[in-house]
């Protein structure tokens, strides 16, 4: 244990980790700033969640369309005071360009405006959302992926056969409602994408930055100062080789989560979720260009969980390749260097192989296009054509890793040190 | 001539020497010391790596690091734990350095195989350094001191490394050497220096404690050092009261020899003082002091 | 120069060398080499690319008046082709179009006609008839011609324009330098986005094979040796010079690589003309394409330069790799951004680039590297060598 403590602070205490996770979460705090100029509008989201309840219903959609009406009325009341006109619609109220809305009305008013427009634009919605969410079909929308990527052939038919499982999950979101919740549009503000691609892909990028340095700095810390035959020949011997793997994964963990725990609580006090933590993922308004809907039914925070569940495996994978890296390549620039030529090889796989072949389909099942593509995990796509295809990967590489560092510490504790 | 004039060192706050006088000619000087009195910091500021806080270094009436690049083509180094490229051998580390050392290329390439052949290495010319003993390594070490053919020749440790029949090799090799250029040896192997040095330097307490040569520094014990025989169990009582300088078994009996300074006892055999046993007098209190 | 040879020689150390390789063809994979394979990228990129090549062939590299009336002849005639193309086909007649003007009214009018919408997707997707896609690139070009004063370098600026932008703008105009024949879409954006995924690989490139250069011999335990030798401490200068004269070498060496992929773009029947051309955006300076692509070239060689010195003094500096990495990586970062952002030429000289900015930009990017060398020869020429 205390020989651990040891390895891991010989990480965690270098000046070069400590300060680039400082930066790194000065970069989170930018990104969080630079796109904080939405927080307003969540809060009054927020707030017509908190009036209406999330989950949406007859007696809800009723409740909404009075209000909404009355406060319509009671925008014309101002609007015929001020410009002698009525509207039929907030949309038709902005689109009127014969004045300058911010000149004409004072900010109480504008605010009622702003407020009243979001009521229409949520009520509009939801009015019309079963039609809408009739309107994607997954078959449709999978063919066209596959458009896209000029998928044809064996690996086509592959995806075909999941067509049962797609429809499947479809009715059962249109059966059990899962789809009528109200949530922030993506279509405007985007949250989805901010919080699981911005957020996460950054995070999960340092993250992987830092398990390299710090794993490539861990193992091969007595080879790098010529301590090894003192350190692996004392009584805990190449053992200590184990013993640094573990720090280096503890460390790893500890890193990604000081980043996470630190960006997300950042993110969420300035982004408000309070109404929406046990929304349904796959509501119609969280839907945007690339997903529409989730293969289980998880709410937000559920989904956020498995983000972050998968998050921790990720990274724990990647200190297993890196482990194996430096097993063999004892200079760490090397080690970070060959690491990046490899997350790069494993990222272009699919070059090698047709876009027919059924290998080109499981070519995107590593943890490379994972870490890349955070924002559609757990979603439902033609690409990644099983409801498993997070679990398959992490599993299937973790099997790998696991026998290669394995092999690696068996292989150290019979190596010669020179 | 290299002078060494009233020159200190300072770490910061941490003194290492203090007020060094030294002169040096052609001969071989052996630098005996323990380690960490200041020995490497001495070589260092010989080869101009350190800079003297007070005083100067001069070569023939040359401040040496004004003098620059003049004053270092003069000398050659063997830094205690010196660097090779793994990759490199012997012949592509040496034509480096010839290059560093402003050696012509052909001169180097004449030069490099002799020098591997005087050290023994001629057969591992085109072997890469990883794979070599710490021995050989040490040998490539000496011929790369030796490269620029140096009128002042700066041995840190040099023959760490080296088994009897190479050391006795480099001796030979030493003296010879030494009949035209200051040769420098810093060790703590008084074997080392024994056979060939002229002078010996010992630094104690931050100061030049002897400059001299072997006989004359051996007479500062002389008639100090006995020899005795006894019995185990009173070993450690006669340790106390005098200071014990080699041991060992001989018929069953423990045979020691010390150093008395109030005069011999009957069974006592006076014996003429060695280098050795100046170095474990002078530094006697400084092991003690280590230790604790 | 022997010390200088012998330096590089580290630089170019076999293994370096080999994963020196392994980058580069992976960074030509994932970012330089769609913008050679595909381009023009679709259409109608093709199309403006074809109808470029096509004038400058005809009308050099400059339209004037009467070429422009020979342009607008062209076009009826690629109208009254387009017209009986139409006459011919049995979907058009099912349609009752008879003529191109009819039919363009008719996809046009106020109202979604999906059999109209059919046959366009048929005509100029599944089809892909060169006529119908070229006839509007063509009108295109004619009123931006015939507009040249009213519209030019307006469309693309934000906001109000300031004397300057306003006064270079007059200047292109009335010069007749705005004549110009240079298609900017495509040629321009993938010279574009080409000339910055080349700087970014080289960049990558340079710094690995630069970074390690003093941290080697610190780790071979070497600097005692080396600084105790004639050369002494201006070994330092030597080896700035030899990492610095190595990343010049790789740049050349990989400009010329890439720069003689690009060439294979067929873009040498656009380099002669000027890129201030009405057929697309504004700069500060009348070049030449074949100038802008040169000017670009000289900025990615002093961007990377000042780049390698930066690392080349990380590397004096740092104790263990890690450093250098965790040093290098926010920097590489913050130029990448710049890269992509706004200083490599292409933005640099665009008008919407404040020229001061751009020289503040650049002259940081050279006296930091040169200060914190220059801070580090004076220091190193003063202290102890205690490694």
């Amino acid at each position: 244990m205390r020989i651990l403590l040891y390895e891991i602070r010989k990480a965690i205490l270098s000046p070069v980790i400590l300060a680039l996770t400082v930066i790194f979460l000065g970069f989170n705090f930018f990104l969080i700033y630079v796109n904080s100029n939405i927080k307003d509008d969540l809060l009054s989201i927020n707030q017509l969640a908190h009036t209406y309840g999330t989950e949406i219903n007859d007696e809800m959609l009723q409740e909404m369309k009075s209000n909404y009406e009355a406060s319509l009325a009671q925008v014309n009341d101002i609007t015929k005071k001020a410009v002698s006109k009525t509207y039929e619609s907030m949309d038709a109220f902005y689109s009127d360009r014969s004045f300058y809305v911010p000149e004409t009305f004072s900010e109480e008013e504008i605010q009622f405006f702003n407020y009243t427009s979001l009521l229409e634009f949520y009520y509009f919605n939801s009015f019309h959302l079963e039609e809408s969410y009739l309107s994607f079909d997954p078959i449709k929308i999978a063919e066209y992926e596959m458009k896209i990527y000029g998928i044809s052939g064996p690996a086509a038919e592959l995806i075909r056969n999941q067509y049962d499982n797609f429809v499947e999950r479809f009715n059962e979101v249109k059966d059990n409602n899962e789809y009528k919740h109200l949530f922030p549009a993506q279509s405007i503000w985007d949250t989805h994408v901010l919080l699981f691609k911005t957020m996460f892909k950054s995070l999960l990028i340092e993250s992987l930055i830092l398990t390299v340095l710090i794993t490539a700095y861990v193992m091969n810390f007595e080879f790098d100062r010529g301590t090894y035959l003192l350190t692996y020949s004392s009584k805990r011997g190449r053992r200590l080789w184990l013993d640094k793997f573990y720090a280096a994964l503890i460390a790893n963990v500890s890193i990604l989560s000081i980043l996470m725990v630190v960006s997300l609580t950042v993110y969420f006090s300035v982004f408000s979720y309070k109404e929406f933590w046990h929304v349904p993922i796959s509501s119609y308004f969280n839907a945007g260009k690339e997903w529409f809907m989730s293969w289980w039914n998880l709410s937000f925070f559920d989904y956020l969980a498995a983000a972050v569940i998968l998050a921790y495996l990720l990274i724990i994978l990647f200190t297993l390749m890196t482990v194996v890296l430096a097993r063999w390549i004892r200079n760490s620039y090397l080690v970070f260097f060959t690491f990046l030529c490899l997350f790069g090889v494993i990222f272009i796989n699919q070059a090698v192989f047709p876009s027919s072949s059924i290998l080109f389909l499981l070519g995107s099942f590593t943890p490379v296009h994972l870490i890349l593509n955070s924002f559609v995990w757990f979603m439902q796509r033609a690409l990644t054509f099983t409801a498993y295809y997070e679990s398959i990967t992490v599993l299937a590489w973790f099997v790998i890793f696991l026998l290669a560092v394995l092999y690696c510490a068996n292989s150290f504790r019979k190596c010669d040190l020179k | 001539m290299l002078t060494v004039n009233n020159v200190s060192k300072k770490y910061g706050n941490d003194s290492v020497l203090e007020d060094i006088h030294l002169e040096f000619s052609n001969g071989v000087y052996g630098l005996l010391a323990p380690n960490g009195a200041g020995k490497t910091t001495l070589i260092k500021m010989l080869t101009t790596l350190l800079y003297p806080t007070k005083g100067e270094i001069l070569y023939d009436g040359q401040n040496i690091f004004s003098m620059g690049e003049n004053y270092r083509k003069l000398i050659g180094y063997l830094p205690q734990a010196f660097g090779y490229y793994k990759n490199y051998n012997p012949y592509q580390y040496l034509q480096y350095l010839a290059a560093l050392k402003g050696i012509s290329k052909q001169a180097a390439n004449e030069k490099i195989p002799k020098l591997l052949k005087h050290v023994a290495l001629e057969d591992a010319i085109k072997k890469k350094m990883r794979k070599f003993s710490g021995g050989m390594i040490q040998r490539v070490g000496i011929a790369q001191a030796m490269l620029n053919d140096p009128k002042i020749l700066i041995l840190d440790e040099p023959t760490a490394g080296l088994d009897p029949k190479e050391r006795v090799r480099f001796r030979n090799l030493l003296s010879d050497l030494a009949r035209d250029r200051i040769v420098i040896l810093s060790t703590h192997i008084v074997s080392d220096v024994e056979s060939i040095a002229n002078q010996i330097i010992m630094i104690k307490d931050k100061q030049v404690l002897f400059k001299d040569t072997i006989q004359a520094i051996c007479q500062k014990l002389n008639s100090k050092v006995y020899e005795t025989e006894m019995e185990f169990e009173q070993v450690s009582k006669f340790r106390e009261r005098y200071l014990s300088l080699s041991e060992r078994q001989e018929n069953g009996r423990m045979r020691i020899r010390f150093i008395s300074e109030e005069g011999a006892s009957s069974n006592w055999n006076q014996v003429s003082p060695t280098l050795e046993d100046v170095f474990l007098f002078e530094y006697r209190d400084l092991t003690l002091e280590q230790e604790q | 120069m022997r010390i200088i040879i012998e330096e590089m020689k580290k630089i170019f150390h076999p293994v370096m060398l080999l994963l020196f390789l392994v980058i580069n063809l992976l960074m030509y994979y994932l970012f330089i080499d769609f913008d050679i394979t595909v381009f023009p990228n679709g259409r109608p990129a093709t199309d403006m690319y074809n109808i470029g090549v096509e004038m400058v062939e005809k009308y050099g590299h400059e339209l004037d008046e009467n070429e422009l009336k020979d342009f607008k002849i062209v076009l009826q005639q690629e109208i009254k082709k387009a017209d009986q193309y139409i006459q011919s086909d049995q979907e058009f007649a099912k349609l009752g179009i008879t003529s191109y003007q009819e039919y363009i009214d008719m996809a046009n009018g106020e109202q979604r006609n999906e059999e109209i919408e059919q046959l366009s997707s048929r005509i100029f997707f599944d089809k892909g008839v060169d006529l119908f896609w070229e006839i509007p690139q063509r009108e295109n070009i004619i009123e931006d011609m015939e507009f040249v004063h009213e519209r030019y370098g307006y469309s693309y600026i934000e906001g109000k324009l300031t004397d300057k932008q306003e006064k270079r703008i007059q200047e292109i105009v009335q010069s007749g330098t705005v004549d110009a024949i240079f298609p900017s879409y495509p040629v321009e954006y993938n010279f574009q986005t080409i000339s910055q995924s080349i700087a970014i690989t080289i960049l990558l490139s340079v710094i690995f094979m630069i970074s390690p250069i003093f941290i080697r011999d610190y780790k071979n335990n070497m600097f005692g040796l080396q600084y105790s030798t004639k050369i002494g401490r201006s070994l330092f200068m030597k080896k700035v010079a030899a990492g610095m004269l190595s990343a010049f070498i790789i740049i050349t060496f990989l400009v010329i690589v890439y720069y003689g992929l690009y060439s294979t773009n067929n873009i040498g029947i656009f380099l002669d003309s000027n890129i201030n051309s009405f057929m697309g955006s504004v700069y500060w300076y009348d070049f030449t394409f074949l100038q802008l692509i040169l000017m670009t070239i000289l900025f990615t060689y002093m961007i990377i330069l000042s780049m390698s010195l930066l690392a080349i003094f990380v590397s004096s500096i740092c104790k263990n790799y890690i450093s250098i990495i965790g040093i290098l990586l926010p920097l590489f970062a913050i130029v990448y951004w710049q890269v992509k952002k706004r200083a490599l030429p292409l933005e640099a000289f665009f008008i919407t680039r404040s020229q001061w900015e751009i020289g503040f930009i650049y002259s940081v990017m050279i006296i930091i590297p040169i200060a914190a060398i220059h801070w580090k020869l004076k220091k190193n020429q003063s202290t102890d060598i205690t490694e």
